[in-house]
């Protein structure tokens, strides 16, 4: 009875709630993340090994600076500095103590431990988020000792990836035109280098003038242009084995060869009686196909990721600008509009914009916009810069700029620098010699 | 017939409903005005609050602007403002193939909460405040 009446109360009683409260957070900092990133421990026996075989004094430090620098230029994450690091790599890799790293205020952490095993390097490397106090991801990989400065990057892609939610873009290759010798007498090879400047390596002699090296989807093959005996030629280049082999001789001036996305053939322009269009060629029967066929001047094609589109630039409006066609050449389309001439449009791996060069009052800016035209996005400007190339990811473009000469014909450079597409993150990559024209690789993990 | 697909639908309506009952009310009288304080925050503490978590989140640079970036995290609280329980309300999302992003933002509002904690709450009325929701929206600060 009593409990009946109890119940009765707690019903007709009123009862005081309230509300869920909702805050919205909609501003946050946007400076990049604070990361530690510990030297990877390594044995007395493993460290001598290495020191004989790879002549570094200690291999963990050195992969630990290739994360730590690969990080600092996305201009997302801030490496912490060492020194003020409280814990030991070897402790910190088997149980950090976090507190030790939240008061250094990092929030994620990255540990590891190299190995000399049957030969081979092995590399075991945790992510660890400080303030929830728990592991992220933990991986371990085996290679060949020669292979360190890969596995540094391959670490910094697997990090990227977990803390950005998007694919990395370090262990890529960038291969550019290599430039050497006074302006008007200038030697160009191709070359090679990893996205860090490192391992450089030239590809051609310098006796022939070589343009627009790209990359196909496998990363083995790259097609550029050169001039034999003044005639432009389309050549095909196995970087791995060095076998070269020329694709075609074509009428005329000859532009920007570049693979389609399943890398079955070749898109280019060049001039046939005089008028520049948009032309492929199928590797296997090198069967050539006209695309475009307009009075006007069509060239810098490029196939949207999934091969149904080609972006290119073309005067048929009067100036230079962007269009966009299926495939096959049909439904062209202007998508630029804004003040000034556009040029050498690329799709971005992602599909969802496409960059491109534009020369607006003597001034040249590397830019982006969505691939129906709308939400153009100046990124950067300069006296003379063009070429972009995106990475993998499509976070990030690379091109090249050119510097002033003064009245006596001095003070000339070409040089590349990438930028992300914050427009903020802008920075020279180092190569020994001036270069221009660079292409970004896919990720040679894959 | 029951259909697991329409669930989302009805949240979705409830959601557009609730935010129009808001802006309905946004209208209301000096002396309706009471009940608002009474159940929700004061601007002050809300500004408080909010002050102090812009300060603690570190939006990942990397996220796809053009996406959904909104977390809906509830939280559970002390009357000293740490945090009993946090719970992600659209935890699904996380594990959805082609989210990774959203894991990467979710986990992101997580380390601020932390990072946060004790929050800045208001002195008095925790029965008002001890469970909590906080949308992070991280749309605003990336298109910008």
């Amino acid at each position: 009875m009593l409990f009946r009446y109890l119940l009765l109360l707690l019903i007709l009683l009123p009862i005081k709630s309230f509300a869920l409260i909702e805050v919205d957070i909609t501003r946050g900092n946007l400076s990049p993340l604070p990361v530690a990133v510990s030297s990877l421990s390594i044995d007395q026996k493993s460290k001598e090994i290495f020191k004989k075989i790879l002549k570094k004094e200690n291999i963990g430090s050195e992969i630990s600076k290739i994360v730590e620098n690969n990080l600092k230029q996305t201009g997302l994450f801030n490496p912490l500095n060492k020194d003020a690091f409280l814990q030991k790599p070897e402790i910190a890799n088997l149980k950090p103590r976090f507190e030790d790293w939240k008061l250094i205020k990092a929030q994620a952490l990255i540990t590891g431990k190299v190995t000399f095993v049957d030969e081979k390097l092995r590399v075991e490397f945790r992510l660890w988020d400080v303030l929830a106090g728990k592991e992220m991801m933990a991986l371990a990989f085996t290679t060949i000792p020669n292979n360190w400065r890969r596995v540094g990057h391959i670490i910094t892609d697997k990090v990227y990836e977990r803390l950005t939610g998007e694919k990395g873009y370090f262990d890529t290759r960038i291969i550019y035109v290599a430039e050497e010798g006074p302006k008007i007498k200038r030697i160009k090879k191709l070359a090679i280098m990893d996205q860090d400047g490192f391992n450089n390596k030239f590809l051609t002699l310098g006796n022939e003038l070589v343009l627009t090296p790209r990359f196909n989807p496998t990363n083995q093959m790259v097609t550029y242009l050169s001039y034999f005996k003044n005639l432009p030629r389309v050549y095909l280049l196995d970087i791995e084995t060095g076998m070269q082999e020329v694709v075609g001789d074509f009428p005329g001036m000859t532009f920007a060869p570049r693979f389609s996305p399943d890398g079955k053939k070749i898109i280019m322009s060049f001039a046939q009686d005089g008028n520049s269009d948009i032309y492929t060629m199928d590797l296997e029967n090198r069967i050539v196909e006209r695309i475009t066929n307009h009075p006007s001047i069509d060239t810098s094609p490029s196939y949207s990721p999934d091969g149904k589109y080609i972006c290119f630039n073309s005067d048929r409006s009067g100036y230079q600008q962007i269009y966009v066609m299926e495939s096959n050449g049909k439904n062209v389309k202007r998508i630029s509009f804004k003040n000034g001439l556009y040029g050498t449009p690329v799709w971005s791996p992602r599909g969802d914009l496409i960059a491109f060069t534009k020369l607006h009052k003597g001034k040249f800016y590397i830019g982006v916009m969505r691939s129906d035209g709308s939400g153009e996005r100046l990124l950067t400007e300069n006296f003379y810069q063009e070429a972009p190339s995106w990475s993998p990811n499509g976070r990030v473009l690379i091109f090249y700029r050119e510097t002033k000469t003064n009245s006596k014909g001095e003070g000339f450079s070409a040089k590349l620098w990438s930028i992300d597409l914050t427009g903020y993150n802008e920075r020279l990559v180092e190569t020994k010699t001036d270069a221009s024209d660079p292409s970004w690789s896919s990720l040679l993990s894959n | 017939m029951f259909d697991p697909n329409n669930i989302a639908a009805l949240i979705d309506k409830s959601k557009i409903e609730s935010s129009e009952t808001k802006n309905k009310t946004d209208k209301v009288t000096q002396d309706q005005d009471k009940s608002i304080d009474l159940s929700g925050l004061s601007l002050s503490e809300e500004d408080a609050l909010k002050a102090q978590i812009f300060g603690c989140w570190s939006i990942p640079l990397g996220l796809p602007y053009n996406e959904n970036l909104l977390v809906r995290i509830k939280l559970q609280l002390k009357p000293d403002g740490s945090i009993i329980r946090s719970e992600i309300l659209d935890h699904a999302r996380m594990n959805k193939p082609g989210q990774g992003f959203y894991k990467v933002l979710a986990e992101s509002a997580l380390r601020a909460i932390k990072l946060c904690q004790p929050l800045r709450v208001p002195s008095t009325g925790y029965e008002r405040w001890k469970d909590l929701q906080l949308n992070f929206d991280a749309r605003e600060m990336l298109e910008g």
